[in-house]
């Protein structure tokens, strides 16, 4: 029987090399194609024939997008909607990483650390930098506050420090770690599944267990995939707002 | 007529709002939970990273490993008290009193 954890090896379809270093078209470059084309695709088919009483495919995507929309006027504030399109983006390609994964056979990209790395650091560099071209050097009243006694200005400004420079990891971890973590339990109790039927005895009316664990983990699953789109997308929405308004 | 109207509506929209809030809050807070344990693991690593890497310039090893563990690991919890007390993720001192 395959390892739990076979479902996250990383296969080169296209072997590609630049300037020394391996860019090769992995089957998790394929699916970040697919949920981009996945996600344009449905946006694009939902509203081909928009009409004014939408029909439930129309209706869908209006209300991803109302989602979206209503998340960044609350969390980002004033100013916030020129950065719509790129949170909607984030939103979409996260939620539909996420759900093809749910299909068997398929690929996880999200369960990929270097994956949510990366789009946690263009984030954190973009908002770093919209921050300092904003307030400029205004922004390292970021990490000291006023109103604070100035005695605790050595202990209070490392761990600021050491609190901004967290986000990125913590964004990617709970991403990556959520999904990882997901599937490979799903995996673990199909295979006691199959380990279970080719027993012998008793043990083989209790696979009746973890089946239904199984069942129970895939709607979870769903949830989870879900979730983590929208916690990614609006804490992103968080750091926006304490970027153009520092506090 | 025109106020059994408007009665209806102001009715209509109350609940709107009601369950508006309601959602808000089972959202956040399944949200708050998957934050949570991240929070800690996500100080440590950044805390003995940046201790590491202060030392390997300076080579005084251990000693900013040990004191940036140490900060890391209050940054972690310092920033779940944060997220749980109302104040989001955001950076910075908070009074009790204001209100941000």
């Amino acid at each position: 029987m395959k390892s739990p954890v076979e479902q996250f090896t990383i296969k080169t379809l296209v072997p590609l090399e630049a300037f020394g270093y391996d860019i090769s078209f992995t089957n998790a470059s394929l699916f970040m194609v697919f949920s981009v084309i996945a996600s344009l695709l449905f946006l694009y088919l939902g509203i081909k024939k928009s009409s004014l009483i939408p029909n439930r495919f129309q209706s869908s995507v209006e209300l991803l997008y109302e989602f979206v929309s209503n998340m960044v006027k609350e969390n980002v504030g004033t100013g916030g909607k020129k950065y719509f399109p790129f949170i909607f983006s984030l939103f979409m390609f996260i939620l539909f990483g996420n759900l093809l994964g749910m299909i068997p056979y398929s690929y996880t990209f999200t369960s990929q650390i270097i994956v949510t790395i990366t789009l946690a650091l263009i984030i954190f560099i973009g908002v770093t930098l919209i921050a300092l071209i904003k307030h400029k050097l205004k922004f390292f009243t970021f990490f000291f506050p006023s109103g604070v006694p100035i005695a605790l200005a050595p202990l209070l400004i490392p761990i600021e420090i050491i609190s901004y420079l967290m986000r990125p990891v913590s964004l990617s971890v709970r991403l990556f770690a959520n999904m990882l973590a997901g599937h490979t339990m799903m995996k673990v109790f199909a295979g006691l599944i199959i380990m279970m039927t080719s027993a012998s005895g008793i043990l083989k009316v209790g696979a009746v267990l973890p089946l239904l664990a199984v069942i129970g983990l895939t709607g979870l699953e769903f949830l989870v995939a879900a979730l983590q789109a929208y916690v990614f997308s609006i804490l992103t929405c968080m750091y926006l707002h304490d970027a153009l308004h520092l506090h | 007529m025109n106020k059994e109207l408007d009665k209806k509506i102001d009715l209509a929209l109350s609940k709107k709002n009601e369950s508006i809030n309601k959602k808000s809050v089972d959202k956040s807070f399944l949200s708050t939970l998957s934050r949570v344990a991240t929070e800690l693991v996500a100080g440590l690593i950044i805390g003995t990273g940046l201790g590491l890497l202060i030392d390997n310039w300076l080579e005084t090893k251990p000693l900013f490993l040990i004191i940036f563990f140490f900060l890391g690991a209050f940054a972690g919890i310092y920033n779940l008290w944060r997220q749980l007390s109302g104040n989001g993720l955001k950076i910075g001192y908070f009074d009790k009193g204001k209100k941000n």
